[in-house]
This record gives C-alpha cells, sequence and structure tokens, in this order.
C-alpha cells in the first residue's frame, strides 16, 4: 500500500531504485540521488568534458494502475575531466504523487548516447549503471547506424533535445530514403546495420573545371559543407581557396530525392532559407538567386531529375549572378551521373582521430563554413 | 473529528477496497509500440508529400495553448524521458502522435473506457459500487471529491473502446471526430501557424485512438478482467513488457493478420473476429480469466507445466497435485508472459500500423498545367463530399477560393479543374465527406507554385 494519510505531511513516496548505490556494493541507490560519475571515450580512455548528462525524475499518480503526473529534469554538462555531479531531487512530489522511475542520459555529438536504463547496441538493460561513481564509457557513432534509432534511443528534452536537432534532421533524411527504397522506416531494430550508400557529388564539378569557369588561379581545397550530413539523397562540395577569404570560395550542394514531389518540397523549403531570394525561373523547372554580403547563391529545382542544386560562389570568383547561374547551368545535366557510394572519404568518415573531437561522422561546421554557407538550415519551416 | 478528516478516513479505508483507473500495457510501452508503427507506416511520406512538411515526421510543429488551457496541464503530466514531452507547445509530428498516446492515459480515468469485451460488445463492468469505486479514485490521487458526488470519478464502468474513439467531440474530444476536424483545419486554417496547431492536434488524435486500439491487444481489456488483473495483480504482462524491452525497444511491428479493414472500427471488432480486440480475447487468457481449478483424475505430479498451443507454448502454467495430488491449478506466470508479450506486441504494432494507414489513407494531386489546376483523387475511391480548394499570398495566409460537392469519384477520377489561382503563391485542395465505403475520411494535397500564377 503506497498511499496514507498524513495529517502534518509525509516524505515522498519513493519507488525502489532499480540501480546500486555504488559500483562496488550491490545495496540499492536511491532514486532521488544525489547522482555523480565520470564520461570516458571508450576507445581511448580519455575523459569527454561537455558531454550533456540529462536526468528525469518521473512521477506517477494512482495505486498499481497508474497515470503519469509529471517530472523534473535537469541538464549539466561534464567538466574537463569529464565528472558530472547532479545534486538530489530538491523538489519532491506534493501528496498523492510518487517518485517512479529515474533516468540519466550522456550524450555527446558524434558517440553513441548512454542510458542508465537499456544499451543502445542490443536494447538489453543496463546492469552497470551506478547511483555514485558512475562510469561512463562512450563509443564513437557508427558509421552508417541509424539516426533513427538513435534519436528514439536518447529521447529527452531541453539542452539534449536542442543538441540533438542535427541529428533529427539526420533521422529525417534516413526515412525520406527508406521510403525511396520501399523499406518504410529507417529503425529496423538491428544492431548490425550495414552501411547506407551515400550520394556522392564528385562528378558535378571539379577544381580544374572551376578555374575554367572563374579564371581563377589559385589553389583550391576540396571538402565537404559541415551544416548537413552526407546521406544517399544528399552531398556537397566545397572549393576552399586557399589563403583567401571565404569570398574566393565556392560550393555546390544537392539533393537527389526519390520523387519529383520530395524534389519541390526540398526546392521551396531552400528557398525560403535563402537571404533575399529572387524568383527567376532561368533553369531548370524553377530557380533563385540570392545574395548575401559577398555571396552568390543560386539554385534550381528539375523534377525530371527529381533534383535540387545550390551553387555558392564567393563575389571574387564568380564575377556576377549570371556567372554562376551559367556554371549551374552546365551542371546540372550531371546530376544524371551521380551515383551512390558505401566507400568513405577520410576527412568525413574516416576512424576517429585520437587528438580531434568526435565530428568524423558529421564533421561540426567550421568559422569559415558557418560563414560561408548561405544561412544555416534550421529545425523550423 | 473534521468533516475534512472524515472524508480522508473514508478515502484511506476505501483506496484498499475498490478499483482504479487501468492503462493496459504500460505509457512507455505503447509509445514504444505507437512510435516504431509511425516509423513502419507511410506516415512520413504523407506528411512530406500531402503536407508540405519536408521533414515529414520530424517537423517541427507548434501548438497554440493559451495559459489556463487544460492542455498545459496534461502535457505538464508527461515525462520527457522518452522525448514526448512538449516543449514550450512544440513537438516534432511524431512527438506529438506519441505524447497523443500517453496523454490518452491523463487523466488516469480515461483508461476506463479503453476496454472492450467482443463477446457482449460491452466496455468495463466491475462489480463494485459506483460511490465506493469514486471515493477509492480520491485516495489514489485520480479523481476529487467533488466528482465523487457529480459522477465524473472513475466507478468501476466505462464506454466500450470502439465506441469510445467514434464518441462525438462533446463526449470524447480526442476521438476521431477531433481527428478529422483538426485534419482539415491543417489544410483550411488562416495562417501558417493555425495550421501548425492543427496538424499537431490531429497527430494528438491519432495517438489518442492508436492508444486506445492497442488496449485491445491485452487480454485484461477484452474480457472485461479488471479486479484480478489490474486490482490484485498490478498488470503483471505490462510489468514484464517494460522491463524487458522498455519503450526503446519494443518488438516491430509484424504482419497484419487481415485485410486492411474500410472503416476504423473494424480494426478492434468485426463479425468474423478479425479485429485485435477478438483475437487477443480469443488466443489468450488474463490472470482473472484462467480456466477456475479444478479436480481431475489420475493425475500424481506436483511440479509446474504448462497448457499451450502452437502458437503460444506457455498458454497457462498448470500446478497439479495439492492435497489429493488431483487439483489443478491454473495461473500466468512469466514464461506465460514472455510468450504473451513476443506475440502479442508485434500484432499490436500491426494494428496501429493500419490505423495509421486508415487515418491517413488517400491521396489528392494537384497539378497546374498549360495554366489550369487539376485536382485528381488518388488511392481510394471517394463518395459524398466537399472538395475545397484554397490559396496562400505571399506571406502564407491562406483564403478558401472555391469549393465544388462531390457525389463520388473512382480512383484516378478528376475532381476538379479550373484556372489556376490569380496570385496564389501555394495552392491547398482539401476533401472532406466519405470514402466510397461510407467512412470518415478528410485527404489534402498542397502545391507550391514558384511565382504568382497571374505573373
Amino acid at each position: 500500500m503506497l498511499l496514507t494519510v498524513c495529517a502534518g505531511g509525509c516524505a515522498p513516496l519513493v519507488a525502489e531504485a532499480p540501480f546500486p548505490a555504488r559500483p562496488d556494493t550491490v545495496q540499492p541507490g536511491d532514486l532521488l540521488g544525489p547522482f555523480d560519475g565520470r564520461v570516458l571515450d571508450a576507445a581511448t580512455g580519455k575523459p569527454i568534458a561537455g558531454a550533456i548528462v540529462w536526468v528525469s525524475w518521473g512521477f506517477e499518480v494512482g495505486r498499481g494502475l497508474s497515470a503519469p503526473a509529471g517530472a523534473v529534469t535537469k541538464s549539466v554538462e561534464t567538466d574537463s575531466d569529464g565528472r558530472y555531479v547532479i545534486p538530489r531531487l530538491a523538489e519532491t512530489p506534493d501528496d498523492q504523487r510518487r517518485v517512479a522511475r529515474f533516468t540519466l542520459v550522456v550524450y555527446k555529438r558524434g558517440y553513441t548516447a548512454y542510458r542508465s536504463d537499456r544499451r543502445f547496441e542490443d536494447i538489453s538493460p543496463r546492469r552497470d549503471f551506478s547511483q555514485t561513481m558512475n562510469l561512463v564509457k562512450l563509443d564513437r557513432f557508427p558509421v552508417g547506424a541509424s539516426h533513427v534509432r538513435h534519436v528514439r534511443f536518447v529521447g529527452g528534452s531541453g539542452p539534449l533535445k536542442v543538441a540533438l536537432a542535427p541529428e533529427i534532421m539526420q533521422a529525417s533524411l534516413e526515412l525520406t530514403e527508406a521510403a525511396a527504397l520501399g523499406s518504410e522506416g529507417g529503425d529496423k531494430g538491428g544492431r548490425d546495420e550495414a552501411p547506407r550508400a551515400l550520394l556522392d557529388a564528385t562528378p558535378l564539378l571539379s577544381v580544374d573545371e572551376l578555374r575554367a569557369a572563374t579564371g581563377y588561379t589559385g589553389e583550391l581545397t576540396v571538402d565537404r559543407l559541415g551544416d548537413l550530413p552526407r546521406s544517399s539523397t544528399y552531398d556537397s562540395k566545397h572549393f576552399r581557396a586557399t589563403g583567401k577569404p571565404e569570398s574566393y570560395d565556392a560550393a555546390v550542394r544537392v539533393w537527389k530525392l526519390p520523387t519529383a514531389k520530395m524534389a519541390e518540397s526540398r526546392y521551396v523549403r531552400l528557398v525560403a532559407e535563402l537571404p533575399g531570394a529572387e524568383v527567376r525561373d532561368e533553369l531548370g523547372d524553377k530557380s533563385v538567386r540570392a545574395k548575401e554580403g559577398r555571396l552568390l547563391g543560386v539554385a534550381v529545382l528539375d523534377r525530371e531529375r527529381a533534383a535540387v542544386l545550390q551553387l555558392s560562389c564567393g563575389a571574387d570568383l564568380c564575377r556576377d549572378h549570371d556567372q554562376a547561374v551559367a556554371l549551374l547551368r552546365r551542371i546540372l545535366p550531371r546530376v544524371d551521373r551521380l551515383g551512390l557510394s558505401t566507400t568513405t572519404t577520410p576527412t568525413e568518415e574516416e576512424a576517429p582521430s585520437k587528438e580531434k573531437e568526435p565530428a568524423e561522422e558529421e564533421p561540426s561546421p567550421s568559422k569559415d563554413d558557418q560563414q560561408f554557407r548561405l544561412r544555416p538550415p534550421e529545425l523550423r519551416r | 473529528m473534521t468533516r475534512t478528516a472524515l472524508l480522508a478516513a473514508a478515502v484511506a479505508a476505501t483506496t484498499a477496497l475498490a478499483p482504479t483507473a487501468a492503462r493496459a500495457w504500460e505509457p512507455q510501452t505503447l509509445a514504444g509500440v505507437a512510435e516504431r508503427a509511425a516509423l513502419g507506416s507511410s506516415l512520413h511520406r504523407r506528411l512530406t508529400e500531402a503536407f508540405g512538411r519536408p521533414l515529414g515526421l520530424y517537423e517541427p510543429l507548434t501548438l497554440q495553448v493559451p495559459k489556463g488551457d487544460p492542455l498545459v496541464e496534461r502535457f505538464a503530466a508527461v515525462d520527457p524521458e522518452g522525448g514526448d514531452a512538449p516543449e514550450r507547445g512544440k513537438q516534432t509530428a511524431l512527438g506529438w502522435l506519441t505524447a497523443g498516446v500517453i496523454l490518452e492515459g491523463v487523466p488516469a480515468d480515461r483508461g476506463r473506457n479503453h476496454f472492450f469485451d467482443p463477446s457482449t460488445l460491452l466496455g468495463l463492468r466491475v462489480g463494485t459500487t459506483p460511490f465506493r469505486a469514486r471515493m477509492a479514485a480520491v485516495g489514489q490521487g485520480v479523481g476529487t471529491v467533488r466528482g465523487v458526488f457529480t459522477g465524473a470519478n472513475f466507478d468501476g464502468s466505462g464506454r466500450a473502446a470502439p465506441a469510445w474513439v467514434l464518441a462525438p467531440r462533446s463526449e470524447n474530444e480526442w476521438g476521431l471526430a477531433r481527428f478529422l476536424d483538426e485534419r482539415e483545419r491543417a489544410a483550411t486554417a488562416v495562417t501558417p501557424a493555425e495550421r501548425d496547431d492543427a496538424l499537431g492536434r490531429a497527430l494528438l488524435a491519432a495517438g489518442a485512438i492508436v492508444r486506445v486500439l492497442a488496449s485491445m491487444g491485452d487480454p485484461a481489456h477484452v474480457r472485461n478482467d479488471f479486479t484480478v488483473a489490474y486490482e490484485d495483480e498490478r498488470d503483471p504482462l505490462g510489468r514484464y513488457a517494460l522491463a524487458r524491452w522498455g519503450r526503446f525497444g519494443v518488438p516491430e511491428p509484424g504482419t497484419l493478420p487481415r485485410p486492411a479493414p474500410a472503416r476504423l472500427e473494424e480494426l478492434f471488432h468485426d463479425d468474423a473476429g478479425r479485429g485485435l480486440a477478438d483475437r487477443t480475447a480469443w488466443r489468450f487468457f488474463s490472470p482473472g480469466t484462467l480456466p477456475p481449478d479444478a479436480t481431475v483424475p489420475a493425475v500424481k505430479r506436483t511440479d509446474v507445466d504448462y497448457v499451450g498451443n502452437a502458437e503460444v507454448r506457455h498458454l497457462a502454467a498448470v500446478t497439479v497435485g495439492g492435497a489429493t495430488g488431483r487439483d489443478r491449478r491454473y495461473r500466468l506466470d512469466a514464461r506465460c508472459h514472455a510468450d504473451y508479450a513476443e506475440r502479442l506486441l508485434p500484432e499490436i504494432g500491426a494494428y496501429v500500423v493500419a490505423a495509421l494507414e486508415h487515418l491517413f489513407r488517400g491521396r489528392l494531386e494537384a497539378t497546374v498545367s498549360e495554366g489550369e489546376l487539376h485536382v485528381v483523387a488518388r488511392d481510394v475511391a471517394l463518395g459524398a463530399g466537399t472538395l475545397t480548394i484554397l490559396g496562400d499570398d505571399s506571406e502564407g495566409k491562406r483564403t478558401r477560393l472555391r469549393a465544388v460537392e462531390i457525389a463520388s469519384a473512382k480512383v484516378g477520377a478528376e475532381l476538379a479543374k479550373l484556372g489556376a489561382p490569380r496570385g496564389a503563391r501555394r495552392v491547398a485542395v482539401v476533401f472532406r465527406g466519405v470514402d466510397a465505403a461510407g467512412a470518415p475520411i478528410v485527404v489534402t494535397d498542397e502545391l507550391a507554385l514558384a511565382r504568382p500564377a497571374s505573373e
């Protein structure tokens, strides 16, 4: 019996913790906390700073058969030594509500998240979480693993959801790809998912051709834009002028989608994100020109190819919009040549470097990238 | 003793004696089932194509919820650990769906309407006095003192689950009627914010509907077994599934063991016994509806054995022996729960997928060619209804341009052909009526026009 009548106030009703107080004891922990632990890179053993540690105390009401009755959440970040401390729950529930569960999630971009109640790999219940002195070892997020599945696993709210936003975008792309392949749903729950084939934008434009078209003679390095993840429907090329400001750079984005309608939808969204977009419809089925500072942009929809292309060109590389339009017109038919590749390039999906932050699966945009894209895509319409 | 103290004592005394509201599988399990069903359905594609939502199931939608709205309190009840809790009225499309699943159990006494016995076609009916049950609800925090006297508290009875889903909005504000209204409004509302709000609410209603349907995959809910399954044993099957899979690991949806039905209620029950309630009730026991203990001849063993069949190996545990060596007692143990959950959860998932496909069925295809807008019915033949054509200005403000009464339309039939709307940046078309089978339906499509059609 969980309920009693209290004249002068009762201690909060708290379920028994399903985890021990410490790793070296079988004594049950306290669901109310406090909690502490350390977050390490599973491969290197080094501490991970800046990981989000998000916790939730879930309340229920009713006896035996009950209903959700709110929650208290808290979020902290690990310090430079990878340590976190979550203070004891201060706001204990009133009268008939009881603390039914406690959940801790550790999230760091580029790693597989950690939950106190379940493992990501095999969905089995986690048995090694402890209230204090908890040790969290984060694995790198496997290349080609399902973001749909990972987003489901992480859950959460507040700062955790904010940090997860790029993965939510990837999850959406994954579902779109799955729909295109007729395998509705990107989460089959398996742990040994084969790496997905990724769109390869390389045939669209080469350094030599960009030089020839623009007359630029300086050195150009080729990379990918870091703001959107490469997928089987999206890829990009960033031609970065060595030793020059971004106004000498160029970039191509391509979305090759399953249907014309999806392409149209993507195009509408892209146009909405482009600053100062001006409808011209001079290329493909629809096109716009855009400009922000010393960056020129052109975007085109090609329904027949179910493709959307965007070319961004610095004003010191492309003399004007007409030149950018001419370049985009030239490369548009090459969308037919684009193929999928399961190979990964060292710059984006290689095994993790021990020295770098874990951004290989989805590189964080550099400062240059952030400036160079004409406006970061946001998680809103 | 004061009047309040007397009431408190009465509440405490009755708490242990009378039932409370039930919730079938744990909310986290049901949210996980609905999530996997949505991911396994065509909903993402439909949201992308017919609703013009590029991120599909991950499209962020904001609800306009004023202060004091009951939804505010209900949202606050949701534990965000599974990602279902709206934040400042914002959630993804998928999040609204799973929030709807959880909110169908908030407040708890909504669960009284999640029962349906296909052998009697009745909802929950518990053999206790209504007054005692209502008093117990107060003690358990799932009812109010006022509700004891007004009858609003759970009293051991409820509407049959299919009737609850089909009830008018005045009785169930999150049933099929609400879904259809909001789905229509998601295409016809004037501003983008209002349309976001409507789509979010449509998904909340869809989540509530599939929660009720999923309850039909709990043997206790389809065998009118409230007292033993929930009161005495506190839902051992639900607790087993939660402990084993949590929300994240619920099995993926299986194959629907029947043709897709013409009507939503047929997913619950039909005369051929193909509804989820029918299949669950006839294939599984609940703790309170096991065969009665019996004395059988010539049995001398005293160990536990199982009765089962080709589909469910551990249908019930049976202990034989006792004082005479001939007693036979049935119960459901962990092996039974494992078999039940492994069979039932994929089947529930399949029915939930079918429900989502039914709710979002049909397609209109709006195209502009040679200066004319064409609207064609796709996927589903339509019955009588109204086709409304709307246009957006440059700020997304939507106005009604024309309405056409439709008597019926086969798949591929053109519903309307008219001059492309002048000055519109986007066109929305909405059909509301019934499909060829007579089931209520709302179908929409949106078409972006790159520049005003008049130019």
